[in-house]
């Protein structure tokens, strides 16, 4: 599904980020990618996503078989891309309706559908919002505005139920997040999860990988995947830090 | 460049019609009022806002190349003005506000060369005066505002939020002043202009003024000037939204105050469509 060889990126201006990423995420899977801080795993979630801020200087990036490099991010979103951002954007003046009524029909209409028509749209938002136990109040509030950190992460998870990607990359949806507020989140992605889709979870805790089990956890340093191991690894990074990993890479 | 925007009035609205200079009184019928104000040719209206009404002016499409408008608002009246230019025009209004007034004005411009002069007054203690524009600045259309907002008496509040957007060669001018005279103390004025840059080749001036006499106020005035933000941008286009689209939200966000103030959805929503189309 996603399949990243040797892949190499910069900030617009000028700094080295990622050093030779090498991944490769198969439907059905999860893999949680971790790291202190810095290491790059936002820029990673970045530049799969395609954002303009980061220019890939080397290697592959595929989805589905297709080089996706030179599409733009609405193309990769329509074709079952979703990143889950660390820090969503406020909107005011666009609803959470609004935005996410916009995102579905330009998807149905980059797939020659017309609009979805809007009792359907009505219901099925409905439904999403209560999956992520969204207070329904919320929809037809400005996006991300004045929302705490917890009510910004379960709109991000609203929104990827209703887009139904096929790989969602989920950027630091833990942080902030009180243990309730977690296993809602966590509830939301396990419900979404089917042997067609796959996940990627960046976290700084193991605790959200209790309830995203992974399959694969690798452990991501100064823009390299510096080991990769099975859901044992994040366990034993919780209980040892980092240290004993990174030392070999100052 | 031929302009084909309009607005289509679809609600019944009580018309006031000015065919010639004339004096319309609006009265205090117990309820809030809405009215549409129509004019033809060069003329100038004065409108009294009569003790404690309520009343909403709307003026969209008409075609007056020139205008002038002196509104006097009683103690206690409001008045909500919603403007909308289209067309070429040239506008001088003067307000008189007496104790416990309202004045809430959304003046909308999204085509044409327009100048607008407003000298405002707030002549009783407890006014309210709160004024938002949006401008989308196309072709080589020229856009000024030029506000002079007087505080003559204490215990009064104003706002001002003009937002312009300037695409093409479009030129866009901002010129606020708020006087504070010596003995309106406890006066709160705030005065902003914010600018989205579009097209490096508009152009955009900004000069917001306070002028104070009295020594305990709060005021504040401040411009920007910037694009729109890509994070936002990537943002949105992330969860499948065309760059495009993404534009015309930010746009219509950017908006928002001058927007939220027109409470009627058929004519929000037409402007809306305008600001829309109008993207590139
Ligand atoms: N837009 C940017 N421009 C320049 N440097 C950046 C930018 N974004 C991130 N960086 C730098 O890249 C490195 C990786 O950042 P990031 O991907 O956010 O790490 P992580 O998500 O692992 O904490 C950091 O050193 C950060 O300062
Ligand atoms: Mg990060």
């Amino acid at each position: 599904m996603l399949e990243i060889k040797e892949l190499t990126a910069r900030s617009d201006d000028g700094n080295d980020i990622l050093k030779g990423i090498n991944l490769t995420v198969r439907p059905g899977e999860v893999h949680a990618i971790m790291g202190p801080n810095g290491s790059g795993k936002s820029t990673l979630s970045s530049v799969i996503a395609g954002n303009p801020k980061f220019i890939k200087t080397g290697g592959t990036l595929r989805f589905n078989g297709e080089e996706i490099d030179e599409l733009s991010p609405e193309e990769r979103a329509h074709r079952g891309i979703f990143l889950s951002f660390q820090y969503p954007v406020e909107i005011p003046g666009v609803s959470v309706n609004n935005f996410i009524k916009t995102a579905i029909n330009e998807k149905r209409r980059s797939m020659g559908l017309e609009d979805m028509p809007a009792g359907e749209l009505l219901r099925m938002i409905k439904e999403k919002a209560a999956l992520v136990e969204l207070d329904p109040r919320f929809l037809s509030r400005s996006l991300n505005e004045g929302f705490s950190g917890g009510e910004k992460k379960r709109a991000e998870i609203f929104q990827m139920a209703a887009l139904a990607p096929s790989l969602a990359i989920l950027d630091e949806t833990d942080s902030g997040l009180d243990i309730d507020a977690l296993r809602i989140v966590a509830n939301g992605v396990n419900k979404l999860k089917s042997p067609e889709n796959a996940t990627i979870v960046i976290t700084h805790y193991q605790r959200l990988l209790d309830y995203i089990v992974p399959d694969y956890v690798h452990v991501l340093y100064k823009g390299r995947i510096i080991k990769t191991g099975g859901r044992e690894l994040a366990l034993e990074l919780e209980e040892k830090g980092y240290d004993w990993l990174i030392k070999d890479y100052q | 460049m031929q302009n084909s925007k309009y607005i289509k009035i679809n609600e019944d609205l009580t018309t006031i019609k000015v065919e010639h200079d004339s004096r319309t009184t609006l009265r205090n019928t117990g309820q809030a009022e809405s009215y549409l104000l129509l004019c033809s040719g060069s003329h100038s209206l004065c409108l009294t806002v009569e003790k404690g009404a309520d009343v909403t002016l709307i003026e969209a499409s008409d075609a007056t190349p020139d205008f002038c408008y002196e509104i006097h608002l009683e103690s206690g009246a409001s008045l909500r003005h919603v403007r909308i230019d289209l067309t070429d025009k040239k506008t001088r209004y003067t307000l008189h506000q007496e104790k416990d007034s309202r004045y809430e004005m959304s003046l909308i411009s999204l085509c044409g060369n327009q100048e607008n002069l407003f000298t405002m007054h707030s002549e009783g203690e407890g006014t309210d005066t709160r004024m938002c524009g949006f401008t989308y600045g196309q072709a080589a259309y020229k856009v000024k505002n030029t506000i002079r907002l007087h505080h003559h008496k204490p215990h009064a509040t104003s706002y001002q939020a003009f937002k312009y957007v300037a695409d093409d060669k479009s030129r866009l001018s901002f010129d606020g002043k708020i006087i504070v005279e010596l003995n309106a103390q406890k006066i709160e004025a705030y005065q902003k202009n914010n600018n989205i840059l579009i097209s490096e080749e508009a152009h955009i001036a900004s000069d917001p003024q306070l002028e104070i006499y009295a020594d305990d106020v709060r005021c504040s005035h401040g411009s920007t000037i910037g694009q729109l933000d890509a994070d936002a941008l990537f943002y949105m286009q992330s969860r499948g939204i065309s760059y495009k689209s993404a534009c015309g939200m930010l746009i219509r966000s950017f908006a928002d105050e001058p927007l939220s103030i027109i409470k009627e959805d058929w004519l929000r929503e037409q402007i809306e469509d305008i600001i829309a189309s109008m993207l590139k």
